[in-house]
């Protein structure tokens, strides 16, 4: 019931912006805000026949949220995003999204015939690189990917891109929607590898996913996450902060038409865990991380996690 | 230049001129047929015992092969461990260490566990290496003098590449490497160190260093020299790590000879100062 009224409530919020001809920083969220006190109060007039009027706390970006409603929310920022991600990807970086992507499979290394489940992979470009540098550098063609994504517009995209490949309609690339949490449909101990390309701070519980994760990899198997992470230098710190917090908005307003949904990505990339504390959760969930565990990419504007299920 | 330098230079420059090299042997070491292993024994005595060595049991034989003495104490261990019974075929290389983990059972994506590859398994065998080196010698270092414990322990540790020899040249290129030379000059040291170690040296003097930088020059030159080796038993090893020794020798000798000249010839001048009316 709560997600069915916090969609109602997201459309109403669309609404509301599409009709603001040019929102402030903050105004979209504001009135996210406000929405969101609006739905606590139904929850608490309702209390009898809801369920979960003291229900824990998420962040969702630097707000907090009900913890039942950062997935709709997510989903929404993420239908938003879906059409325009890889052109933004690319303003936003530089391009170098790209560069982190390729060092991650090579990092990884698939060997021939590899298995593998790429969470969050909507769009397709970890498994399209995975594809290929088995055929690159291998010459295989019976590693398998399946793409799993929680929100079917991204999905959407990924199949676009796919049918204009050579995997298209193999057995080498599947595509399935559903929740990171839970990966019911997949059996245990039953992937050579495991990656999540900037997806797991989307996550309401990083635990669970880290959970499912182990559970689904065999004996062996490799747990890899890319994801942004905690810069240390102080000075590139600086120059970071004004470039996420000023200028990435701006250029999802610019180039995307949508600054809420931009704010909440460099916002939630604050509130994920640092390297340190995001290797423990690893190690926590049972697998084994080698030396430090990660390894900082882009003065740890991004890191590569990595873990083994031994 | 100090004998740790020269130490050091040949190593390196020995190293990075054979890695060409080794390149272009590749493909015929893996077609290279499998020759019978041969055997190296190594006692005090073991100059002596060249004419008996031919008559080696069987039995003898078979525990001379790619063993890991010490027990791996994880899974990474293990699959290292493993791995090198894969290095005779496929060399100090990723693809052993990942049919390593096929033959356990694991998906061969655990190399990812290895990124530096052949040089993380070379890291192992070497750490495995020294670890075994006083387990071997337990027991066969009664009533011998240092020099000879110096040289059992040499032979002794050089016996331990003997398995692997045909892709030995191939691991000194790897560990010529500029991003693993840190940790093939830390092996070489703690080889040394050992060996003199457990010779019972408790120098604490400047000696300390160059008794290990001798033995580290001997060493190194020795191994390399067993690379190219081809007599059974390496006995043609076994004679030039003798003259080794004996250039060792001869250079401290040498050292103290051209101090004695340079004291001489610093006395002369002074003498002739004097004579010339200087007060000194």
């Amino acid at each position: 019931m709560a997600s069915r009224t916090t969609l109602q409530l997201l459309s109403r919020r669309a609404t509301t912006l599409a009709t603001m001809a040019s929102p402030s920083r903050t105004a979209g969220f504001s009135t996210m805000t406000k929405v969101l006190h609006q739905h606590n109060a139904a929850n608490n007039s309702n209390s009898n026949n809801s369920t979960n009027t003291s229900q824990p706390e998420t962040h969702f970006g630097f707000q907090n949220v009900p913890e039942s409603m950062k997935e709709a929310l997510v989903k929404q920022v993420f239908a938003n995003v879906a059409s325009k991600y890889d052109i933004m990807n690319d303003v936003m970086s530089g391009g170098v999204h790209r560069l982190w992507k390729d060092h991650f499979m090579r990092t990884l290394a698939p060997t021939p015939g590899t298995k593998l489940l790429d969470v969050a992979g909507g769009t397709g470009d970890i498994a399209m690189r995975f594809l290929d540098y088995c055929k690159e550098t291998h010459g295989d063609s019976t590693a398998q990917v399946t793409v799993f994504d929680i929100n079917p517009n991204m999905l959407e995209v990924g199949k676009e891109r796919f049918t204009k490949t050579p995997y298209h309609n193999t057995s080498q690339v599947s595509f399935m929607e559903g929740n990171a949490e839970n990966l019911e449909h997949i059996p245990d101990n039953s992937m050579d590898a495991y990656t999540i390309a900037f997806g797991i701070r989307n996550c309401t519980h990083v635990d669970r996913v880290l959970k499912e994760a182990y559970r689904v990899l065999k004996p062996g198997g490799r747990f890899m996450c890319l994801e942004f992470s905690k810069v240390e230098n102080p000075v590139i710190s600086k120059v970071y902060d004004v470039f996420s917090f000023d200028v990435i908005p701006t250029m999802g307003q610019i180039v995307a038409n949508d600054r809420d949904s931009y704010q909440y990505l460099v916002e939630s990339i604050r509130k994920f865990p640092p390297q340190k504390e995001f290797a423990k959760m690893i190690k926590d969930a049972g697998f084994t991380v080698m030396g430090q565990g990660y390894e900082d990419l882009t003065f740890g504007v991004a890191a590569i996690h990595s873990g083994f299920k031994l | 230049m100090s004998a740790i330098q020269r130490t050091l230079f040949t190593r390196q420059a020995f190293s990075l001129l054979s890695r060409p090299a080794t390149a272009r042997l590749a493909p015929a070491a893996l077609t290279r047929t499998v020759t019978t292993a041969r055997t190296f024994t190594a006692s005090a005595s073991w100059r002596s015992e060249d004419s008996a060595q031919p008559s080696q049991s069987p039995q003898d034989a078979q525990q001379q092969q790619p063993i890991s003495a010490s027990h791996a104490k994880t899974t990474p261990e293990a699959i290292l461990k493993k791995a090198l019974a894969f290095v005779p075929e496929h060399g100090w290389t990723t693809v052993s260490i990942a049919k390593a983990a096929e033959s356990m059972g694991y998906p061969t994506i655990i190399h990812g566990m290895f990124p530096k590859g052949g040089a993380d398994l070379i890291d192992y065998f070497l750490q495995d290496c020294l670890e075994r080196l006083p387990l071997e010698l337990e027991g066969r270092m009664e009533g011998l003098g240092t020099q000879e414990i110096i040289k059992l322990g040499t032979l002794t540790r050089l016996g331990m590449i003997a398995p692997y020899i045909d892709r030995w040249q191939e691991a000194l290129a790897i560990m010529g490497q500029p991003s693993n030379v840190a940790m093939s000059l830390n092996h070489l040291a703690r080889i040394v160190d050992e060996i003199w170690h457990l010779a019972g040296d408790k120098s604490a003097d400047m000696n300390w260093y160059t008794k290990r930088a001798s033995l580290a020059g001997v060493y190194t030159t020795t191994e390399l020299f067993m690379t190219t080796d081809k007599t059974p038993s390496y006995q043609a090893t076994q004679k030039f790590l003798d003259r080794r020794f004996e250039d060792a020798a001869t250079v401290g000798k040498a050292t103290n000879e051209a101090l004695q000249i340079a004291e001489f010839g610093a006395k002369s001048v002074l003498g002739l100062i004097t004579s010339k009316g200087f007060r000194m």
